[in-house]
């Protein structure tokens, strides 16, 4: 009886989230506003298909062997610069292809912030359930440890893991990981309190439900639309920050296509060739731009409460 | 209040000891440092010396409690790459992170909310349509990356300002840009959605009807009331300022402790790396704390949470 709590059972929208509603838009209808909210996602499923495209079938896609080294092509510009079509993007300074290495980052960086911010939800709404469950000191241990991590820099906790882990593929999803699940904590503890209050958690503990049944069956469907929206807007903090990390030297290591160590390679050669930096750039922005645009676009749609995120 | 401000800080003490813990624990986990001391050709004698002298052979949670107990006293040990006392090294550092933090916070200030403002004056613009669509994608770049197309365009290309140093103001220019950047865009989003629910309200509608022109009900009856989540919000910004320096100062070899962290991880120097997270983190938690108290101070209601 209980599986029919679904994604479109409508919130009852309390006030012990301290997330504060900032109005973003003046007082329209209902219907365009519902336009624009969809004229933005149609924007970021544009931008987000070619990366997700190269992504899934990077390696079907490849013109070039994205590690083929040719000192002979070394330093082409773009096609738009006065290049051939042999090499779309250009080469850089030992004569890959840049399109090809492109496409094959494309995969490393969806691979690593997809695991991070799933790494990260996963622990985040554990403790979040846990602590909105439970409450009393079990809420007060997790949530200071909430607390105290938020008082750490971000980057500098980020930067000592890599430092610790070494760098490579694992240790970006780990410190993405580390990174991140504060927030999940915070927003599925306050989304919890709200649901604990529900009838149907009452009646189902009347029922007869264990703790552990109530949480899983019962609360955590109807935390997921909360759950859904902080992840697409942290899986574009997620590619930036996997490519500062990498840029660094504290991430994916040479000879990987990654588009933080192509930023890296290039920013030693951009006075002869200014595209080996800004090309993975670009990438970057659009994924980014991408992912946060359809973030809004799905708060928008399913919780407008969490503007402030 | 009292007791909101004491519990803050001990907050701030508890989450500075974490910090320490896991600095600690992240240099002594990732390989034994010995070997760092000594040369490659050292005898078991010479290695079992240094050992005991930088205090090695004891336990971990023992060489934490030494460590942690000459930390509070000042002392970080001696930097292994420079010879110098870690924490003097990193003070001396100092100043030239809080020089760029506080002038990207600045420009940030400077040119975001004032963007801002004339975006929610003027909705549905040109005004607001380039500054909201700037800002989007502002916002999108990553700052690593702004600050390589700065040194691009500015220095590359038309050469009017150098890549990287600290020997004049001219050098402070393009990496406090990078710097201030995302929260340009950042304090420009937020300016123009509280602008334009102050401006929406009863009060603002009063003064206008009253007959005051313009630019005063925006920059005096609007603003006042959209400058609260301002305030809280450069509050937080300038810590994450502090933050993103770390990055920013390796780009364009900006002598702060950014830089000096990110070398001595490189040179696995642990000392000066244990030193420069603890100053950079006592930064930010004091103002975290500040910032804390001074809303508690703005809004009672929050003190009793």
């Amino acid at each position: 009886m209980s599986e029919s709590h679904s994604l479109a059972r409508p919130h009852v929208h309390g006030s012990i989230i301290e997330i504060i509603p900032v109005p973003d838009d003046a007082p329209l209808s209902r219907a365009p506003r519902r336009r624009r909210v969809g004229r933005v996602m149609a924007l970021a499923l544009i931008l987000l298909l070619p990366v997700l495209l190269f992504g899934l079938f990077g390696p079907w896609m490849l013109l070039h062997d994205p590690a083929a080294i040719s000192p002979a092509h070394a330093l082409r510009p773009p096609v738009f610069a006065g290049g051939t079509w042999i090499f779309p993007l250009g080469t850089d300074h030992t004569g890959r292809d840049m399109l090809s290495r492109l496409v094959d980052g494309a995969r490393n960086s969806l691979m690593v912030a997809f695991f991070g911010v799933a790494l990260a939800g996963t622990i985040g709404t554990a403790v979040g359930l846990l602590a909105g469950y439970f409450r009393g000191a079990t809420e007060e241990v997790l949530m200071r440890l909430v607390d105290m991590q938020l008082a750490i820099p971000p980057i500098l906790l980020a930067v000592l893991l890599a430092a610790v882990i070494g760098g490579g593929l694992l240790t970006v999803i780990v410190t993405l990981a580390v990174t991140f699940w504060p927030t999940y904590a915070r927003v599925v503890r306050a989304e919890t309190l709200i649901q604990m209050q529900q009838d149907y958690v009452a009646l189902a503990r009347v029922a007869g439900a264990s703790r552990w049944r109530i949480m899983r069956v019962h609360i955590l469907p109807n935390v997921l639309s909360v759950l859904v929206v902080v992840a697409t807007l942290q899986l574009g903090a997620a590619v930036g920050l996997e490519a500062a990390l990498t840029f660094l030297g504290l991430g994916m290591q040479p000879p990987a296509s990654a588009w933080g160590l192509m930023i890296s390679d290039g920013k030693l050669y951009m006075s002869q060739a200014w595209w080996i930096p800004a090309i993975p750039g670009i990438a970057i922005v659009i994924t980014v731009l991408g992912a946060n645009l359809l973030g809004d676009s799905l708060r928008d749609r399913l919780d407008p409460r969490l503007r402030q995120l | 209040m009292v007791r909101y401000i004491v519990r803050r800080m001990l907050f701030g003490l508890l989450a500075l000891w974490m910090v320490s813990m896991v600095v600690f624990a992240a240099m002594r986990i990732s390989g034994d440092v010995t070997y760092l001391l000594v040369g490659m050709d050292a005898t078991e004698q010479e290695i079992a010396t240094i050992r005991t002298q930088y205090g090695l052979d004891r336990a971990l949670p023992m060489q934490y409690l030494i460590f942690a107990g000459r930390a509070v006293q000042g002392d970080f040990g001696t930097s292994i790459k420079y010879g110098v006392p870690a924490l003097e090294l990193v003070l001396s550092r100092l100043p030239h992170t809080i020089i760029l933090s506080l002038t990207g916070f600045t420009l940030a200030l400077l040119i975001g909310v004032p963007l801002g403002i004339m975006a929610a004056s003027r909705r549905n613009s040109v005004v607001d349509f380039g500054a909201t669509g700037f800002a989007l994608i502002g916002q999108a770049m990553p700052g690593f990356w702004v600050g390589i197309m700065l040194q691009l365009v500015f220095s590359v290309r038309l050469g009017w300002l150098p890549t990287s140093g600290s020997e004049s103001w001219q050098h402070l220019i393009l990496p406090a840009a990078t710097v201030s950047w995302f929260s340009i865009a950042a304090f420009m989003r937020l300016t123009r959605s509280s602008m334009i629910e102050a401006l929406d309200t009863d009060y603002v509608k009063f003064a206008r009807v009253k007959g005051n022109p313009e630019h005063v009900v925006v920059l005096k009856h609007a603003l006042r009331n959209a400058g609260i989540p301002l305030v809280t919000f450069a509050g937080m910004n300038l810590g994450a300022l502090l933050g993103g320096a770390v990055v920013v100062e390796s780009i364009f070899a900006w002598p702060g402790v950014g830089q000096l962290m990110i070398a001595a991880i490189g040179a696995r120097d642990y000392p000066t790396v244990q030193a420069a997270v603890l100053v950079t983190a006592t930064m930010f938690i004091s103002i975290n704390l500040a910032v804390d108290v001074l809303y508690g101070l703005l809004d009672p209601r929050i003190r009793n949470e």
